[in-house]
């Protein structure tokens, strides 16, 4: 057996790997398999599928009510990662420009945050934005500042300023990562002396930083279009995304092929997405 | 030094994927020799060590250690120790764990470890620093630990990987003479790997010298140096002055070289070298005199002076020809305060022994 | 030998335009300073207020009306928020085992060997870190209604609770978590120089000791940081538990969120604040492992 294993180093590899995969294959490959096939059959009255094949769920992902939710939840994740890549970059910038003592206080400080639970972290900006209740509106009206609250909440306003909330840290870390490596703290000094500082920015900082920006993007994206929690606490019950739509069908609807159906259009916006992530930074590393 | 053999290498191969990395290599290292393999990065110097390590497996050929093939014999059964390039201490060890480490693999009694690695830590050098890591010792501590975390296993034979090169040239020097001092102290064969060829005259018994996968002369320092097989040793060894041309006729195991139409130079021809070959006649630049009286065993040519080059213990004058080539010649200060001989833009004859020049075909 | 005579570095005298550029730059400077200080405040502030609110004495999260803890006296009160605590707490250790032995597993087979299909069960590593949380859930779903195993809960004494915990959660958990574990393990294997492990057999150490005299103690901060970022992670989890969990079981983001739907009180503000508090005692052992690991970053940039 020993020299079994030691003339075919790979079985090695593969009897490390086997109870992962195994396990994988078990809870996540077979469920993906089941989600894909609930698709394509027709729906239980009460729940659960009748073994019949039939592409009605398909077509009915593209009607114009659920296609239009779906537009808006990518519309929704796109503004997110926006918003996400505009506040984050100059805050990754900041930190990859700090002293390193201080750089390490402020990662830190970055990932608290992250690490800390998502639902809380909704639920904080909850308490702030509610419409009567919320401390913003609270406060403002009794400064007298106004006097009718402002609509921030339960639009597309407080979704997404939720998710940008929520996903910031993700946006910034793979930026920090990306400036760290290209030392930006000794480019400045050079553009300090000689070159204007905006055109190092422009022709060596921001492409060479482009990878961590592609990352970041992806990482706020894709858990956003998939947003459940935020639209559940900050949508107010009205402004709804793909999560809820599909949570509906089987909590509420009992329509499972068709969340099935939704969940795996979802799932293959996701692999597009992901797909395009790898060309382009393989892309990258070909240009480096 | 007794005649055994320490290590042998039986026309050894070793291939990764398509590139040859050692090339037909046959070796013999005596029993308690410091044995160098000396070449440039890529040589394959650093393969072969791995294979006597057996870290890598030759594709073709045997590792014999003490006489005994090695055939696939992993490495922790092979009597050998490496010293590596970085040294390789265990980060989560103390000192004094790591050079237990090997005694305490092959279950050696606990207070024999103790007496042994006491000893090994006294011989190197390191005593009081058996409770500290790694992290907390100077570069050539660190280079000590290796050593005595080697030694203390009493290994047939060292291997050593470039251990000095990480080290600054102070240092180095100190370590050169160390090395040496315990290794004929302990009387273990050395196998030391370096691309220094300072280093490997120094401090070996006999130098192996390799490129592209080949050994091309293996020999003690001094016939290394004065005697290369090819040019490439010669080149790679020391600095050397060069002048080409071809044979015009061939005496014994003397040459006559004709460099340009009207120059002509006297060389000693490595076997091989023919009548109307191509040839560099490559000579030391230390064996070149300037204005001296001139003999039949030496080259005489005239030039002028273009740079005198004072580097203290010796100057190198740089003398043009008169067909433009450049010979380097270094002159010993013996003086106090010399006025530098000659100088720029000054006439000179050129004279340099011809059994000190050799002609390798080109 | 060439002439070294220009290293004298020429100052560039200073004109109108290069001191213009100068303010410009130094203004450059203290407007990232300003924008990095609201960064943060943007991070931290909706969390120091939520944690405020917690002690305030009346019913409102937006008023304050004076110091109390009395919200946290009702939370303790809470029957089913304590066992909320405990079921979190049980599922994120159980889980966290499965998935920090079989990811730290797996990733000695994909840092230390080269083998064919290496790309593929790459792929299958980091699908469940890159799927929505959503999608996930879904499909544990209907794999477990499909399949009959899983909503059957887990009957034990857990601290002299009784508590009853269904399997889906623990192996929905634990499927995820494997692959978070995975990458932290991996990171630190590449990090670490293969040079060691040949040193070890030189020193006579076959493949079993090297690995657990050697690779085993040098990779350990990273099975460490695996496992609490798995234990973090499934504490935090709320989706996949929320789809999977069946009625009636609750860990404590599920009671928390139930909370909220039923109306905004300073009780979730301490339960929240309980959590937060739980997280940075976490980041912090997490902070500690890593510096005593060796590592020259206090966070994992491997994700």
């Amino acid at each position: 057996m020993m020299k079994f294993l030691r003339r075919h180093p790979s079985m090695n590899a593969w009897l490390l790997l086997a109870p992962a995969l195994i396990w994988l294959l078990a809870f996540f490959v077979v469920p993906l398999f089941i989600v894909v096939s609930y698709s394509f059959l027709e729906r239980g009255t009460y729940g659960g599928v009748v073994g019949q094949f039939t592409l009605e769920n398909i077509q009915r992902v593209f009607d114009p009510l659920y296609l239009s939710t779906f537009l808006r939840s990518i519309y929704i994740a796109l503004l997110t990662t926006f918003f996400c890549l505009l506040i984050g970059y100059p805050l990754g910038y900041f930190i990859a420009t700090r002293p390193p003592q201080r750089r390490n206080t402020l990662l830190l400080a970055l990932m608290i945050p992250f690490w800390t639970n998502f639902l809380i972290r909704t639920y904080a900006w909850l308490t702030l934005l509610r419409t009567n209740t919320g401390l913003i509106n609270v406060s403002l009206m009794s400064l007298g500042i106004i006097d009718k609250p402002l609509p921030l909440f339960g639009n597309d306003f407080s979704i997404v300023l939720g998710l940008v909330y929520g996903w910031l840290p993700d946006m910034v870390l793979p930026i920090f990562a990306a400036l760290d490596r290209l030392d930006v703290g000794l480019l400045e000094a050079a553009s300090d002396l000689y070159a204007p500082g905006r055109r190092v920015f422009r022709r060596v900082i921001w492409p060479l930083s482009l990878p961590g920006v592609i990352a970041g993007s992806m990482l706020v994206f894709i858990p956003s279009l998939g947003a459940f929690v935020t639209p559940a606490i900050l949508g107010g019950g009205k402004t709804l995304m793909m999560g809820n739509v599909i949570s509906n069908q089987f909590l509420a609807a009992h329509d499972w092929p068709f969340g099935s159906a939704l969940s795996s259009l979802m799932m293959g916006v996701m692999l597009f997405a992901t797909l395009i992530y790898f060309r382009s930074t393989s892309g990258q590393a070909r240009a480096a | 030094m007794g005649d055994d053999i320490g290590v042998e290498l039986r026309d050894v191969v070793k291939r990764f994927e398509n590139v040859t990395a050692v090339d037909h290599v046959s070796l013999t290292i005596k029993d308690g020799e410091f044995f160098s393999l000396l070449g440039p990065s890529g040589c394959g110097k650093t393969t072969s060590l791995r294979m006597i390590a057996g870290f890598e497996m030759p594709t073709k050929g045997e590792v014999f250690i003490g006489g005994v093939p090695q055939g696939y014999l992993p490495a922790y059964k092979r009597p050998v120790n490496t010293v590596f390039q970085h040294y390789a201490l265990f980060p989560h060890m103390t000192v004094q764990q790591n050079i237990a480490f090997g005694l305490e693999m092959t279950r050696v009694p606990k207070d024999e470890i103790k007496q042994r690695v006491a000893d090994v830590v006294e011989l190197v050098h390191l005593k009081g620093m058996e409770r500290r890591r790694p992290k907390q010792l100077s570069g050539g501590q660190q280079q000590r630990v290796a050593l005595a975390r080697a030694l203390v296993n009493h290994p047939k034979v060292l291997l050593l990987d470039e251990p000095l090169g990480a080290l600054d040239l102070k240092l180095r020097k100190a370590m050169q003479v160390e090395l040496k001092e315990l290794q004929i102290r302990v009387g273990i064969t050395f196998v030391y790997v370096t691309h220094d060829q300072e280093e490997a005259l120094t401090m070996s018994d006999r130098i192996g010298v390799m490129d592209r996968g080949k050994l091309l002369q293996v020999d003690t320092p001094q016939m290394v140096y004065e005697a290369p097989s090819t040019r490439f040793v010669s080149d790679f060894i020391g600095e050397t002055n060069y002048l080409s041309g071809h044979v015009t006729s061939l005496q014994g195991d003397v040459c006559e070289v004709a460099v340009e139409p009207g120059l002509r130079v006297w060389a000693a021809a490595v076997p091989g070298v023919q009548s109307g070959n191509q040839v560099s006649v490559a000579f030391r630049p230390e064996k070149v005199y300037l204005n001296i009286e001139s003999n039949q065993e030496m080259n005489t040519l005239s030039g002028t002076v273009r740079d005198v080059v004072y580097t203290g213990s010796a100057t190198t004058y740089h003398v043009e020809l008169p067909d433009g080539s450049i010979l380097m010649a270094r002159q010993q200060n013996f003086e106090t305060l010399p006025d530098t001989r000659f100088h720029v833009r000054d006439q000179v004859e050129v004279s340099w022994p011809i059994q000190a020049s050799k002609a390798f075909a080109e | 030998m060439s002439t070294v005579q220009q290293s004298t570095l020429a100052v560039p005298k200073e004109t109108r335009a290069s001191r213009m550029a100068r303010y410009r730059a130094r203004l450059g400077s203290t407007a990232l300073s300003v924008y990095g200080v609201i960064g943060y405040l943007f991070l931290y502030l909706p969390i120091i207020i939520l944690v405020i609110f917690s002690f305030n004495d009346s019913r409102s999260t937006a008023q304050w009306s004076g110091f109390s803890l009395r919200w946290y006296g009702e939370m303790i009160a809470d029957d089913q928020v304590i066992l909320a605590l405990w079921n979190s707490l049980f599922v994120a250790i159980v889980s966290t085992l499965i998935a920090t032995v079989l990811g730290t597993l797996a990733a000695l087979g994909m840092e230390r060997y080269r083998f064919r299909g290496k790309l593929a069960v790459d792929a299958l590593l980091y699908l469940p870190i890159i799927i929505p949380d959503i999608a996930m859930a879904i499909m544990l779903l209907l794999f477990f209604n499909l399949s009959g195993i899983g909503f059957t809960p887990w009957k034990l004494e857990f601290i002299g609770l009784r508590l009853a915990v269904p399997y889906s959660v623990i192996i929905g958990h634990a499927a995820f978590n494997v692959a978070f574990v995975a990458v932290v393990v991996r990171a630190r294997l590449a990090n670490m120089d293969p040079v060691l492990e040949e040193a070890a057999q030189d020193l006579y150490a076959d493949s079993w000791r090297t690995f657990w005299k050697v690779t085993f103690p040098m990779m350990m901060p990273g099975v460490l940081g695996g496992a609490l970022l798995a234990f973090t992670l499934s504490l935090d989890e709320f989706v996949i538990t929320f789809f999977t969990s069946g009625a009636g079981f609750n860990t404590l983001p599920i009671r928390v969120f139930s909370m909220i739907k039923k109306g905004v009180t300073p009780k979730i503000n301490a339960v929240s604040t309980l959590m937060l508090a739980f997280s940075l005692l976490l980041v912090l052992v997490s902070v500690f492992f890593r510096k005593k690991g060796g590592e020259d970053t206090p966070v994992d940039l491997s994700l």
